[in-house]
């Protein structure tokens, strides 16, 4: 577990930067935090360390944003925003078609309110936990 | 000529009819059959239901839309449907719908932007009539659940996004806020319901981005400086009780700043778009384009330009409705774009 403290968008956006660097393509990042946490944030963070030019706006109200990444040499071509604030159950991501992005080995698939399918996480291998709380102006970044 | 229209994007199943003749037009028919109280809830939209209920809604919708017109298949000209943006399960179902009626009936199939339809819907007023006389260049502001966007139109077939919210749409911040204060979903209603009479300066929220000098919006920061402030409040009160706290003066006083925060900036950045771009027209779309405060505030400030005319949609046509895919897909027919066999449903579909 890597703990990080971040008292500002840009150090989030830092945090963001390195983790973007250790991706090989596949990973599931499960963001887990309350309202206003940061996680949109931590998102517009990596999309910036992919070089995606889109602005990466929150995905709440449609549920699941692809953005396609150009950043050569790596062999991630995309990076899907999923938001399950709005949702019931972990089914309800099938609907949507968001299986045939995890474990798919040229994307990065990043999960907003990620606790709500914890369970069905468990059956994914390549899962990054982050759990940001937020004390006063300071935020705080669990990894593991 | 006469137009078929089918919506269902999001949790509104539509079908309208419009007649249109020269600058004349007539509603035939405009049916929503909304699905918010089986949401309700779940405090949003089920993808998964939504799309079953749009399938149960959308045939007999049609049959009663086509009786209310007095209507024959035969009789249809066009047929226009929404392929985007939305959530995709529900676009698919009024895709394949119209696509498979335009199949069989031998129609024009028109897909329509679901942005556009809602900027669009400004040039019709009331049941009958002429379509309204909107000069160009015009901007609109976008407000809804799923986007907060100005759009210069410099003709109505040439659209383009100035500015954009960068997280949040106003919608969403409406239904977090009202979340946060406990008031159920969807929160745009219930929080211009509180906020009715309060005071809108008993809480001192930010106007994110209000100095920017850019046309673009942030509503994510706002959400979050209510949520804090909300948290000193009941802590302060009725929480040591051990139930909700229902301080109902402090939930309106606060309904009221938040939802004054949201239409500040929302107005300054109309205003300064307009003058930049030396528009004849501002025009109010999408379904936070139903909240009073807002309508009245805009039409005012717009007032005090030299030269500029207000439009706002018809109440009825703020929320998601067919009509305004109908004179959407009529403006489209007119620009002559054919052969839509292959179109496909695009959840992230731009201006």
């Amino acid at each position: 577990m890597t703990k990080y403290i971040t008292k500002s968008e840009q150090d989030t956006y830092e945090i963001a930067a390195r983790i973007a660097k250790k991706l090989k393509g596949g990973e599931i990042i499960a963001l887990a935090g309350d309202l206003g946490a940061g996680k949109t944030t931590f998102v517009q963070g990596l999309a910036k360390a992919f070089n995606i030019k889109k602005q990466v706006t929150s995905p709440t109200f449609v549920l699941m944003k692809v953005y396609p990444i150009s950043h050569k040499p790596l062999a991630i071509s995309q990076l899907v925003h999923v938001d399950c604030y709005r949702l019931d159950q972990a089914q309800e991501l099938f609907y949507l078609g968001v299986e045939e992005y995890l474990n798919n080995s040229n994307t990065i698939v990043v999960v907003e309110w990620a606790d709500k399918i914890r369970k069905y996480l468990r059956g994914f291998k390549k899962v990054i936990w982050i759990k940001i709380k937020i004390n006063n102006a300071q935020r705080e970044f669990n990894i593991k | 000529m006469i137009l078929l229209a089918i919506e269902t994007s999001c949790d509104e199943t539509a079908v309208a009819v419009l007649k249109i003749k020269g600058q004349s037009y007539q509603v035939l028919a405009n049916l929503v059959s909304s699905q918010i109280y089986i949401h309700k809830k779940y405090g949003g939209v089920v993808p998964e239901v939504a799309a079953r209920k749009h399938l149960e809604n959308v045939l007999p919708l049609l049959d009663k839309a086509l009786k209310q017109a007095k209507l024959k298949q035969k009789d249809i000209d066009v047929i226009g449907v929404v392929y985007g943006p939305g959530l995709i399960t529900s676009l698919i179902v009024g895709l394949e719908t119209a696509k498979t009626l335009a199949l069989v009936w031998q129609k024009t199939l028109i897909p329509v932007n679901h942005i556009k339809a809602h900027i669009l819907a400004n040039f019709l007023k009331g049941d009958k009539g002429k379509f309204q006389k909107i000069k160009f260049p015009a901007l609109c502001l976008v407000v809804s659940g799923g986007h907060t966007s100005l759009v210069l139109l410099k003709d109505l077939n040439n659209f383009k996004t100035i500015g954009q919210t960068r997280d949040d749409a106003v919608g969403e911040a409406f239904d977090k806020v009202a979340k946060i204060l406990d008031l159920g979903y969807p929160g745009g209603p219930i929080i211009s319901q509180k906020a009715k009479n309060a005071d809108k300066e008993a809480f001192d929220l930010p106007r994110p981005m209000i100095k920017s000098n850019d046309f673009d919006f942030s509503f994510s920061g706002l959400k979050t400086a209510v949520k804090y402030k909300w948290e000193k409040v009941s802590a302060r009160g009725g929480s040591a009780s051990g139930g909700k706290f229902k301080d109902d003066k402090a939930i309106r006083n606060m309904c009221a700043s938040f939802q004054q925060a949201c239409i500040d900036v929302l107005i300054s950045k109309t205003i300064l778009a307009a003058k930049k771009y030396k528009v004849k027209s501002v025009l109010l779309g999408g379904g936070v384009s139903a909240n009073k405060e807002l309508r009245k505030q805009l039409e005012g400030a717009v007032k005090k330009l030299d030269n500029v005319e207000f439009y706002q949609p018809d109440l009825s046509l703020t929320t998601d409705n067919a009509l305004m895919v109908a004179i959407a897909a009529y403006f489209r027919y007119k620009e002559g774009k054919g052969n839509w066999e292959n179109i496909k449903v695009d959840p992230n579909l731009e201006i």
